[in-house]
């Protein structure tokens, strides 16, 4: 035997003898399908409806049969195994309205959809015309300058609210801190009711986009500060010591070196804050209404936005404008829904947070 | 000899930096900037007590417990009397039926995302849970009215049927739409994703150590979760259950569209009667004198007032826990 | 008396106990740890020595199927218990681990019980009954722990307001009540004082006398001072491996292999 035989021992395979797939996937099945019979049963037996009430006999009877299970295994094994189906099964009870929720959003919102639903308007038409007429141009366009302004007036003061408690450190950062996460807990419609009665009652006595631009930025602000300061707070203190070391002023300090650095920290929380306030309805009731006429004019007429526009052709009631808000609904949710996954990736594992 | 010198003999240097001219405006105006901030909440506060202080003043405490909510007659034969007793017990109901669905639910997702779905869609559903909880509410509402609505009353029908003779599940007419179950539902839908993540955010924290001692000992992953996670997680979960039940108070759109205003004290959940300060605000706006408006602001000072208290407590809770970890 | 085969097989004439055959170890594709063939015999003290990072925890872990908790990770070979390899189709691993206990390098008595809850708390956990009282199992893990004088008044205060080297002692009584057979330590002083490691020693050195241990230890004169049996692991840029297995004194003052000659005389660690 030569010496390098002996010496290159055979590796042998890796194994991972605690995995047993198929073993695993046929006790499943059989259990399923004992849970599925069981079900198909009591639902006859007691007459539950539809779909779900199968799927919530089918529940009941696949526990029953993993506690049944205890008989062979004994009652330690039985009990994980229990909880590892109520675990999984309540998730995916949990999935339930969401599927439907999207299902219905596409399925009854498609028809309303046509080429010209994104450029024309609701001017010339009513809630109920047919749906190859008139469209959601003047709420898409009422939404992006709202939000539009509202972040103007929002990102700026929640970033100075963050650097402040973060950077400065002042007397009262504690205070800002807490209360600014107090407002995040501010009613939307209150914040539509302040400003209703202080700017709408008060100063302008009209309602408009300003008006609902200014509401959107009270809700706005919480959350732009809230994130920007848990991003602030990522940066090492090691950049900044380094950059006082080499003499630069606080000022030099934040804006050549911090904010930089949490550059993309920064576009999550404006992005997140967008998020936020672009699906808000009740404020907007109550400051900007309604409008039927696509316009850029924020300052005498009131403003259609999208959430104002599905919740008017809900309200409406008939099968065409029930179209029309699922129809809207759709533009909504795809925009809110793109806003959220674009936080999470500009901002990695940190972002999505509150 | 001694050597030692006290320590209060030892006079402390008093340091003292002068700003430069530029620290010195960028401190003055970050301080205002974030300043401005507090100042608008204080001003929220003040504006909605300005405006409402007639309301208090005119009916003082029984404006929180009256539920009569009647703007009186034009010719003043009938006196406007205000009380946001029904609309408030009304919110706490359906708050609260919300977060007794929501809850289980919310513990069991956040085990099965953290310790019991598979490793590779992990990071997937983190990301579908945040995205669900970016639906808006009038979506929502709008869903709730179509599909929940009609769903929920057959149920409501069935638990009449088979539970009458508990009080809450008694109804005096077969009117089951639009009712405080059904709007506790759809709250209990919208609010799991924030309990969710503050609980999943906390479990991610379980000490593993701990996790591997129960291993050790012969235990089960359900062992696990119940020595060591659940106990550990349990701020969290009150945490996150609170700011959901913050949530829950102040949502408007979804509630106003399932949910039926009555003016009384309602019990009976299954019945189409119920209350929310924040439906009733978008529900009488429109309509509302300058009179009545000044009640509903006074109205939306009590929400504000009751929500604020309560997340609150949820943020020094969540803050606490945090803390200690 | 242990007659010496090969480095490696201690044959030693008694039935039982523990022993391994060809193991090896990967994390996802690092091999950690390669052909470890070693028997343990029964009711007494094997030190697992070496440096750092040479895979003796690993191997630790997978004498009580622990390793399998690690994403991504997979062995070869065999552990044999009383004969039978507990990697088998099917075999219960939360069996085995009431079988075969554990004691952490970290103390970790549970916060969320008592100092009386943390002993028993594998009887809840593993479902297991004690044929004696409750009482009395606490009472005796306690005392086989050498703890039992300084906490029999203090059974009801949380478990995690001892001391670190009462806290460990807690964990070893904790692993106690469920009566291994076998006992593993993974470096079980490390995080303690000079004090408290040493009674952790006398007490591991008490245990023997009914269960097989099995200690992987940095401290080479602790190994000196605990262990009837000593195997040195070593890696040298590839996985660990075994490279000797003897009695204690045999390998500190006359090893066979050079390698384990450096180690023990410290001129590297």
């Amino acid at each position: 035997m030569s010496d390098v035989t002996m010496i290159t021992n055979l590796i042998p395979e890796k194994r991972q003898p605690w995995k047993r797939p198929a073993q695993t996937f046929r006790q499943l099945v059989v259990l399923a399908l004992v849970a599925g019979v069981l079900a198909t049963i009591a639902v006859r037996v007691t007459g539950l409806a539809g779909f779900l009430g199968w799927y919530i006999a089918f529940v009941a009877a696949l526990l029953v049969t993993v506690g049944a299970t205890a008989v062979t295994t004994g009652a330690k094994l039985a009990f994980d195994r229990l909880a590892t189906v109520l675990v999984s099964v309540l998730f995916s009870l949990v999935a339930l309205p969401w599927i439907s929720l999207i299902y219905t959003v596409i399925s009854r919102g498609a028809k309303a959809v046509y080429l010209g639903f994104f450029t024309t308007d609701m001017f010339v038409n009513s809630s109920d015309d047919p749906l190859n007429q008139g469209g959601i141009s003047h709420a898409i366009v009422g939404t992006l300058l709202m939000v539009l302004v509202a972040s103007l007036i929002a990102v700026p003061l929640g970033i100075v609210a963050a650097i402040y408690i973060v950077e400065i450190k002042g007397r009262f950062a504690g205070m800002v801190r807490f209360f600014t996460q107090a407002m995040s807990g501010v009613p939307s419609i209150v914040a539509g009711l302040f400003i209703y009665s202080t700017v709408v009652m008060t100063l302008t006595h009209k309602f408009n986009g300003i008006a609902g631009a200014l509401s959107l930025s009270i809700l706005m602000l919480p959350t732009v500060a809230r994130t920007t300061e848990e991003v602030l707070k990522v940066v090492p203190r090691e950049l900044r010591d380094a950059s006082y070391a080499l003499g630069a002023s606080q000022f030099k300090t934040t804006f050549k070196i911090v904010l930089p650095t949490a550059r993309s920290g920064l576009i999550t929380a404006a992005v997140l804050g967008v998020a936020r306030v672009a699906g808000e309805t009740a404020p907007l009731l109550l400051t900007s209404q309604y409008f039927v006429k696509f316009t850029t004019d924020m300052f005498n007429n009131p403003m259609a936005s999208l959430p104002t526009y599905v919740f008017g052709n809900l309200l409406t009631g008939t099968d065409n404008s029930y179209a029309r808000a699922w129809a809207a609904s759709m533009v909504l949710i795809s925009i809110v829904v793109v806003l959220s996954v674009t936080a999470r990736l500009i901002g990695g594992r940190n972002s999505g947070k509150k | 000899m001694s050597n030692t010198v006290s320590d209060s003999k030892i006079d402390r240097r008093v340091i003292t930096v002068r700003s430069s001219g530029v620290d010195r405006v960028f401190r003055i105006l970050i301080s205002a900037g974030a300043l401005f901030s507090l100042f608008v909440l204080g001003l929220i506060a003040f504006f909605l007590l300005y405006q409402g202080f007639e309301i208090f003043k005119d009916f003082g405490l029984k404006f929180l417990t009256s539920s009569v909510w009647s703007a009186g007659s034009d010719d003043g034969s009938q006196v406007a009397s205000f009380g946001v007793g029904a609309m408030l017990f009304g919110s706490l109901v359906i708050a609260l039926i919300a977060l007794i669905v929501s809850l289980p639910f919310a513990i069991a997702v956040s085990l099965y995302l953290e310790f019991y779905s598979p490793r590779s869609i992990r990071r997937l559903l983190t990301s579908i849970l945040d995205m669900v909880a970016a639906i808006p509410s009038v979506i929502w509402g709008l869903w709730g009215y179509t599909i929940l609505n009609p769903m929920g009353a057959g149920w409501a029908k069935s638990l009449n049927s088979w539970l009458h003779w508990i009080p809450i599940f008694n109804v005096p007419t077969p009117i089951f739409e639009r009712s405080p179950f059904i709007a506790g539902l759809l709250l209990a839908m919208m609010i799991l994703p924030i309990t969710t993540s503050v609980t999943r955010e906390v479990y991610s924290h379980a000490p593993r150590d701990q996790i591997d001692a129960v291993y050790g000992l012969g235990g089960t992953r359900w062992g696990a979760m119940r020595t060591v996670v659940l106990p550990f997680g349990r701020s969290g979960l009150v945490g996150g259950a609170m700011l959901g039940l913050g949530r829950a108070l102040g949502e408007t759109v979804a509630v106003y569209l399932v949910l039926n205003l009555f003016f009384k004290v309602n019990f009976q959940i299954l019945l189409s009667a119920g209350g929310s300060v924040a439906s009733l605000i978008a529900t009488r706006f429109g309509e509302a004198g300058p009179y009545e408006l000044k009640a509903l602001i006074a109205a939306g000072l009590v929400l504000f007032v009751v929500t604020l208290i309560v997340n609150s407590i949820a943020t020094l809770i969540v803050n606490h826990g945090k803390s200690a970890r | 008396m242990s007659e010496v085969d090969s480095p490696g097989n201690i044959k030693v004439t008694g039935t039982g106990g523990l022993e391994t055959k060809g193991v090896h170890a990967w994390f996802d594709k690092h091999h950690v740890l390669a052909d470890v063939t070693l028997h343990f015999p029964q009711s007494t003290v094997t030190g697992l020595i070496g440096p750092s990072g040479c895979g003796k925890s690993t191997f630790l872990r997978l004498l009580n199927r622990m390793h399998e908790f690690i994403p991504h990770s997979s062995m070869a070979g065999e552990v044999l218990f009383n004969g039978s390899d507990i990697y088998g189709p099917e075999v219960d691993p939360t069996e085995i681990r009431t079988r075969i206990g554990m004691v952490f390098q970290k103390p970790n008595p549970f916060p969320s019980m008592t100092v009386g809850e943390n002993v028993l708390a594998g009887l809840k956990l593993a479902k297991k009954k004690s044929k004696s009282s409750k009482d009395d199992l606490m009472e005796d893990c306690l005392t086989r722990a050498g703890l039992w004088n300084e906490v029999k008044d203090r059974l009801k205060a949380q478990g995690s307001s001892l001391s670190g080297g009462q806290q460990q002692r807690l964990c070893i009584a904790r692993a106690l009540a469920l009566k291994p057979e076998v006992l593993l330590l993974d470096e079980p002083c490390s995080a303690l004082d000079p004090g408290s490691t040493l009674r952790v020693e006398e007490t591991i050195v008490q245990l023997a006398e009914t269960m097989t241990i099995i200690i992987v230890t940095h401290n080479m004169q602790q190994a000196a001072r605990v262990s009837d049996y000593c195997a040195f692991f070593l890696s040298e840029g590839g996985p660990g491996h075994l490279i000797e297995a003897d009695l204690t004194t045999n390998m500190f003052s006359n090893p066979t292999d050079n390698r384990t000659a450096d180690y023990v005389q410290g001129r590297f660690g």
